[in-house]
């Protein structure tokens, strides 16, 4: 191996970093030295789609949101392993259907377990 | 592109299914009969019906014949059918020991016991891995289930503490692991051992050096859920915060799991590494001999001392994963069988000793046991004796199959230090049996009665006496003469 021509890879790499940083300091400065600056309190409001935040982030959460998301991982862990078993359904035969099988029950057995335990209705 | 299925062998699988569906059908059963009893009782049979399979499977293998599921990913070898045995052993035990101290602690929850099934399935998986991605799901089904058990007492600090820390701890060393499985699938394309042996042998260098660190990787991963210094930190709290039969259940079945995994990947994967993976295995042992005993030496309380030897004992039991083959794995699996029996009976002594808070199991309270509770007494002193490696007692004999198997594969000076750090840990384990027998009682000692924690200690009692006293023919039936995977 050419040691050199080694090298000169690594130097590209710097150099294409050094560009990279250089970009971000150059393009903002730029906006920073040509735009005006006029601050009007409808601007620095936040975006139409996004939330007035109301406190802080410290707050306490309700912990149902917590169980929400894991009762969303089952669904969404499923839909995952389906669509490629979808796809490829001839090729796999009796062997998928007994694995979907298999992998179902168990994640319907966490379903039953949350929904009698009460975790799929909202406490306030 | 034709698809390539994996064969699947039932049978093989057949120890795990029946865990895994007892485990769920429990859990459902807890939903609408919030009775322990007979989720416990639904628990230990699940568990016995595996045994029963894994008999089947491990008296067919003696007879030659092996099986393995998915190709050679999950292996019913002797060795895995072995450490299956010991898995089952040391959840039953805890199971026993845990029905009347959840009761008396007030923790009683049915899903206990179905976490416990769980996280024992994922040991047996962990024991049967012929695959490092098998190896992770295994690791993963163990700890979670744990995490939360360590947790059970959600009222008291120390109990969440110590979930706390082992969950965050061991997410941390899961990553370790998963890194260092990377770095070999990286340096030879392949999760399967001997598809990674076979890879390292056709690499050059570079990459020798890149599997090599991910050896070192898995190690620290493997080692921090076995509590080898210096990644034991996590063990002294997290056994203490515990309830003491999840204790028991932590130090006896995760510990095995982690060794069975630890063993099977020192006999395959470890000799084509550089030397630096196997040098750094012994620096660890090293390290864990010497701090683990001399720590337990200083402390006061017994469950904390027995953290400190159960840190202690994975430095011996390493010493067999340096052997591993034949012989490493021999002594290692009859050092297991030996420790689950007498680990899970010292903790089980101690359910019935402290109150239900777990407090009150410092030195003191020992005082007198031999006149308010000579059997009590008697129990615990095989065994802290066994433990301690006293001749005709399971730990003995666990010991020299230990030793004699590294003085074997070349580290002499590894087992003097480990000779001598196991006369230092004489002074530690013989100290509770001087307070039990030549101290006059200090304190009103707990008249606290279990059945079936009773039933726990009569069986590990037996258990560590037979097998000090006929150590030979489970020793002889280890005999790992064929295995699936070349070299073991």
């Amino acid at each position: 191996m050419d040691y050199a021509l080694e090298l000169s890879g690594a130097l590209y790499i710097a150099l294409f970093a050094l560009i990279g940083i250089a970009i971000v300091f150059v393009t903002l400065g730029m906006s920073r030295m040509i735009a005006p600056h006029n601050i009007t309190p409808g601007k620095l409001a936040i975006y139409e789609c996004g939330e007035i935040p109301s406190r802080g982030t410290d707050v306490q959460f309700n912990v149902n949101y917590y169980l929400f998301a894991i009762m969303f991982v089952i669904f969404d862990v499923e839909v995952a392993f389906f669509f490629p078993w979808a796809v490829a359904f001839d090729a796999l035969g009796i062997y998928g259907v007994v694995a979907v099988a298999l992998f179902l029950l168990l994640l319907l057995d966490g379903l039953i377990y949350a929904w009698t335990k009460g975790v799929l209705k909202w406490v306030y | 592109m034709p698809l390539v299925l994996p064969d699947i062998d039932w049978l093989t699988l057949a120890p795990l299914l029946v865990l895994l569906s007892t485990a769920s059908l429990a859990a459902l059963y807890a939903l609408y009969n919030r009775s322990s009893k007979a989720v416990a009782l639904l628990a230990l049979l699940g568990l016995a019906v595996a045994a029963i399979f894994n008999l089947q499977l491990f008296v067919a293998s003696r007879a030659g014949e092996l099986r393995s599921s998915f190709g050679l990913r999950y292996l019913a070898d002797q060795g895995a059918l072995a450490f299956n045995f010991v898995i089952l052993l040391g959840a039953a035990l805890a199971i026993l020991i845990s029905y009347d101290y959840l009761k008396r602690a007030e923790l009683e929850q049915p899903e206990y016991y179905p976490l416990m099934l769980l996280s024992a399935s994922g040991a047996m998986v962990m024991a049967a891995a012929g695959d490092l991605i098998i190896l992770l799901l295994g690791l993963e089904i163990m700890s979670l289930a744990v995490y939360v058990l360590s947790a059970w007492r959600q009222q008291a600090r120390e109990s969440a503490e110590a979930g706390m820390k082992y969950f965050l701890l061991g997410a941390f060393a899961s990553a370790f692991l998963i890194y260092g499985i990377a770095l070999i699938y990286g340096a030879t394309g392949f999760f399967s051992y001997p598809q990674i042996v076979a890879g390292l042998l056709a690499e050059g260098f570079e990459q020798i050096f890149l599997a090599t660190l991910g050896g070192i990787m898995i190690l620290a991963g493997l080692g921090f859920k076995v509590a080898l210094v210096p990644f034991h930190q996590w063990a002294p709290d997290v056994y203490t915060g515990a309830p003491t039969p999840v204790t028991a259940f932590m130090s006896v079945v995760v510990k095995t799991a982690a060794f069975a995994a630890l063993l099977r990947i020192f006999a395959f994967i470890y000799p084509e590494l550089g030397v630096l993976a196997v040098q750094s295995l012994v620096v660890l042992i090293a390290l864990t001999l010497i701090v683990g005993n001399f720590t337990a030496l200083v402390q006061r309380g017994i469950k904390r001392m027995l953290a400190y030897s159960a840190v202690a004992h994975a430095g011996y039991l390493a010493l067999a994963v340096l052997a591993a083959g034949n012989l490493g794995m021999r002594a290692a699996i009859w050092y297991l069988t030996a420790y689950t029996l007498m680990n899970a009976g010292a903790f089980a002594v101690l359910t019935l000793l402290s109150d239900r808070n777990d407090h009150g199991d410092d030195l003191e309270r020992f005082a007198g046991l031999a006149r308010s509770r000579p059997y009590l007494a008697a129990a615990m002193t095989v065994f802290l004796l066994s433990l301690a490696g006293i001749p005709l007692l399971a730990g003995f004999v666990g010991k020299i199959l230990v030793f004699s198997a590294a003085i074997e594969a070349g580290y002499v000076s590894l087992t003097v230090i480990a000779i001598i750090t196991s006369v230092v840990a004489m002074v530690y384990y013989l100290r509770p049996v001087m307070y039990m027998y030549f101290r006059e009682p200090e304190y009103e000692p707990l008249q606290t009665n279990s059945r079936s924690t009773h039933i726990a200690i009569g069986i590990a009692v037996f258990g560590t006496v037979l097998l000090g006293i006929f150590p030979g023919w489970w020793y002889s039936l280890l005999d790992l003469g064929q295995s699936l995977l070349a070299g073991l």
